[in-house]
């Protein structure tokens, strides 16, 4: 470490303090925040399917058209791509906290806005749920480069996997907390409306009352949107070089030199300093770039891409998988407000047993086991467990074995989380050089997004049965389960070969990973440093 | 407030912008003594945004006794409730600030430790008002914790005259300048000395400002070489020097760095005043013979606003608004994002209007949003599933 600077290493080796733990709550809030928004969706979208689409006289509940679907369930994603490009913008022209407050009023006003979607006819109320989870998709889009940013600010180099980690396992909890809001509202009217099921009796299986379930669970988003800016707005400013902290110092002096006279240098002094300067000058679209960092960009871009899709796919759609192997019982077997409480506590017991554990399982390892190890293990154990579900699926489809299929679908979220979906977001922000770090952490973190888009609108379709009379009302014939849970697989065994292109990044210092220690070395030799006096 | 030759009072000797409660900003005065009738004052005048003026009349005066001497440098508390005093008697004084714009007072306490310590020359609070540094002219320089007075660093051959010193925005480092043109870093933490800064044989490093920009870590000084003031600009991971560029045309006296770190400036022994955008080191404003011919002892930013204060003994106090760049208000943002929300709704509306085949509604487009359906009594024996909390089932 003979190059490091003596401020980057004292802060590097800074002790755990009580102010990290506290960055980390009010960073994750954030987090929690973005998955609760994102995912309680898919909790309500089988009951607006029966509040708006019922058939008189049909034998199955009505359910949303596969278009309806698609732009419910996904125009919160297109609305953070969009949101991410807005405030990335936005966050260069003003001050960080300034944005903070936006992007959470932001939230807070299009989720109550969602829960309150107006319109005299059902057209309206879905256009309008639309436009509103657009909109704090946006919010999302803004809040979510901002919450990594505030943590990496505070942490230290030994623990910087497990403080990032942590952040970003709040979204568990946001997911576990959608899950029990869904399941506290719908046991509470289903308490109250004993009504029978959609089959003895399909006018009698709904009640107007219902329509105010799944308006409940949306605003209640903005709850932890308005604690986290309560608590954003509580947090000084941090007086701090940041440009320091985040290892940006040298861009930062290559900037101011480009506008002020330079120094002569003697000769063989100029000629060692051009070399250097040519050698770390190299911009994103370079040759240089790419011999050095454009495997690993790669590696980034397509191991999040590839990660999202299955991710995504599986949280949006899990209560589909619950009702073809038969956890969740056909819809036509229950009524309006009973359905709403199977799938919640079916992906809330997921969540508490498999996501949550695998967040937390890679906060206390990631810096013992290291990034690559997790993430290669993750995207392994998705693709054996995967692999296992999809080929003996006719077995798994049976009643009796179905708490095995369970278990096993279980551990493909719990190696989702001990896994890519937590090193992938590490990652990016570590091996890429100081200057071009942010731009290759946003470029990755958008292919995860498109990832999103594609497994949320793609799976919907695929899902479907082969089966014309299987299908639901308006959906297309797809692929069926088995071979949706089969292409997941060999999705996540290429996310498994894409992460040999990502260096290891546990325990070295930024500049260490970007090779800019190097040159450092040079520098530090060149340099003719005054004696203090 | 304009020229006040002639006036009965005395020549303004210092000044300092008070940020208030509700971005309210003061200005704190020092008068020195002129003659017998004209005792040594301290003045505070609020200052008006929309007109860009100080009050004609002081809202408050504390009057210094003759012993006392005359004021010779103010720093302000980043909390702005207080302020200190050097007096050329060889003391600091407290004040403390209480009441209201019409009820203002100003109250005087002792410093201990800084009774008899000989004129200081330069007196500073750190950023985050937790430190407070004295230069003296004897080039004794002297860190303590505020409000404890805790020593941190007590030195008395720091320099040969203390010219110049600021702390940086992370109340690290204190830079401080002398008058033979020598510039050192104290790390303030430890108490000690950290580095000097690298000149030339001919430069002379006279004044010193950190950037108050976290994404700068840069110390700006001004350097004298020959007969040309040059701006240079010092990296503080290194302390090697990246740069240089001529702002002002004279010889400069004092810089000054605004709040947010956009802007530093500069003002001249002959009365002109500059102001630089950081981010480009180019000139955004100049004035002329500001202070016409007389040197200008004191420069600093406006807290909120993009407006310069600057006092000379022989035109008094002048507040100058800066002819620079709108920055992008906050009302603004919210017009911008107002702007596209609406936008996004008309393009929802009209999506809306013209795709009806899209949302497929079984029972055609007049539906009420509701569904009325009627039920049924209720038969509790027909409901199959009263055991809610049985087993789990899996």
């Amino acid at each position: 470490m003979a190059g490091e600077l003596g401020v980057l290493n004292a802060l590097d080796v800074a002790k755990t303090q009580w102010y990290h733990f506290t960055a980390i709550v009010i960073a994750g809030m954030g987090f929690f925040t973005d998955a609760y928004d994102l995912f309680c969706i898919s909790l309500v979208t089988k009951l607006l399917g029966r509040l708006y689409y019922t058939e008189p006289g049909a034998p199955k509940p009505g359910s949303l058209p596969p278009r309806v679907q698609a732009s419910v369930t996904g125009v919160a994603l297109c609305g953070t791509l969009a949101g991410q490009l807005f405030f990335g913008w936005l966050g260069d022209k003003m001050g960080r906290k300034r944005v903070y407050g936006l992007t959470l009023i932001l939230m807070v006003v299009c989720s109550l806005a969602s829960g309150l979607s107006f319109g005299s006819t059902p057209e309206g109320v879905m256009a309008s749920l639309c436009f509103f989870r657009f909109w704090l998709g946006f919010g999302i889009g803004g809040d979510y480069p901002l919450s990594a940013t505030i943590m990496s600010e505070y942490a230290n180099k030994k623990t910087r996997g497990a403080f990032i980690a942590a952040v970003f396992a709040m979204q568990g909890f946001g997911i576990l907390a959608g899950g029990v809001v869904a399941l506290i509202v719908s046991y509470a009217y289903d308490q109250k409306y004993k009504l029978p099921s959609y089959e003895q009796n399909p006018e009698a299986s709904l009640d107007p009352a219902f329509d105010y379930v799944w308006r409940i669970v949306l605003m209640f988003g903005a709850v932890p949107a308005a604690l986290t800016y309560y608590w954003r707005m509580k947090m000084p400013e941090t007086a701090r070089y940041t440009a320091l902290v985040a290892k940006n110092a040298k861009q930062a002096a290559a900037d101011m030199s480009k506008v002020l006279q330079v120094e002569l240098e003697a000769e063989e002094e100029k000629v060692k300093k051009l070399t250097e300067n040519e050698s770390n000058k190299y911009g994103l679209f370079t040759k240089e770039f790419v011999k050095r960092h454009g495997l690993h960009l790669l590696g980034t871009t397509t191991t999040w891409f590839l990660l999202d899709i299955a991710f995504y796919s599986q949280n949006l759609f899990q209560k589909d998988i619950f009702s073809a192997i038969g956890w969740i019982p056909p819809a036509k077997e229950m009524n309006a407000i009973h359905e709403v409480y199977k799938i919640a506590r079916a992906q809330t017991l997921i969540a508490l047993c498999s996501t949550v554990p695998g967040y937390w399982f890679t906060v206390a390892l990631i810096d013992y086991m290291g990034r690559f190890a997790i993430q290669l293990l993750g995207f392994f154990f998705m693709t054996v467990f995967m692999f296992a579900l999809a080929i003996p699926y006719d077995h798994w489809s049976e009643k009796e074995n179905r708490i095995g299929f369970v278990v096993m679908y279980s551990f493909t979220f719990f190696f989702a989380n001990f896994g890519p979906n937590s090193t992938t977001f590490v990652v990016p922000a570590e091996i890429f050089p100081a200057r071009l770090r942010s731009t290759c952490h946003g470029i990755s973190a958008a292919a995860g997004k498109a990832g999103a888009i594609v497994g949320a609108f793609g799976f919907l379709y695929a899902a479907q049965s082969k089966d014309p009379s299987k299908t639901d009302a308006g959906y297309p014939t797809g692929i069926g389960i088995k071979n949706s849970l089969i292409m997941l697989g060999v999705i996540n065994f290429i996310g498994m070969l894409f992460t040999l292109l990502v260096p290891e990044s546990k325990g070295k210092s930024l500049e260490e990973l970007s090779g800019e220690n190097g040159e450092n070395d040079a520098e530090h030799a060149v340099s003719a440093r005054t004696v203090p006096v | 407030m304009g020229n006040d030759a002639g006036s009965p009072q005395g020549p303004v000797t210092c000044g300092s912008w008070i940020r208030r409660p509700e971005n309210l900003n003061l200005v704190v005065l020092g008068r020195s003594r002129r003659g017998n009738s004209c005792p040594s004052l301290l003045e505070i005048f609020s200052f008006d945004p929309k007109t860009t003026s100080l009050s004609t009349c002081p809202l408050t005066t504390y009057v210094l006794e003759a012993e006392e001497g005359d004021p010779v440098a103010i720093a302000v508390h980043p909390s702005g409730d207080d302020f200190v005093c050097a007096l050329s008697n060889g003391s600091c004084k407290l004040f403390e600030l209480y009441g209201r714009e019409t009820n203002m007072k100003l109250l005087a306490k002792e410093l201990a430790p800084l009774q008899g310590i000989g004129p200081q020359k330069c007196i500073a609070f750190s950023v985050d008002g937790s430190k407070f540094a004295a230069g003296g002219l004897d080039g004794h320089l002297r860190i303590m914790e505020w409000p404890s007075m805790r020593v941190i660093l007590d030195e008395p051959r720091a320099h040969k005259s203390v010219r110049d010193m600021d702390f940086s925005l992370d109340s690290e480092f204190l830079a401080s300048t002398s008058t033979d043109g020598s510039a050192r870093i104290w790390k303030i933490e430890d108490g000690v000395p950290l580095t000097t800064l690298s000149r030339n044989s001919d430069e002379k490093i006279e004044l010193c400002r950190f950037s108050m920009d976290g994404t700068k870590p840069f110390l700006f000084c001004s350097v004298q070489k020959g007969d040309t003031s040059v701006t240079a600009v010092y990296e503080i991971s290194t302390w090697n020097k990246i740069g240089h560029k001529r702002l002002i045309r004279k010889s400069a006296s004092v810089m000054s760095i605004s709040h947010d770190g956009k802007y530093l400036s500069l003002g001249s022994k002959d009365g002109d005043i500059c102001v630089v955008e950081v981010k480009k080191m180019q000139i955004y404003h100049y004035s002329k013979r500001l202070h016409l011919g007389t040197n200008i002892a004191y420069l600093e930013f406006c807290p909120g606003e993009r407006v310069l204060l600057t006092t000379s003994v022989e035109w008094g106090a002048l507040v100058t608004k800066l002819t620079v760049p709108k920055d992008w208000k906050e009302w603004q943002i919210y017009l911008v994002l107002l702007g596209l929300f609406l936008a996004s709704a008309v393009a929802f509306y009209i999506f809306f209007e013209n795709s009806d085949s899209f949302w497929n509604f079984p029972m055609g487009k007049d539906q009420p949003a509701r569904p009325r359906f009627k039920p049924v009594l209720k038969d509790p024996q027909s409901y199959d599933d009263q055991n809610i909390w049985g087993p789990v089932d899996m």
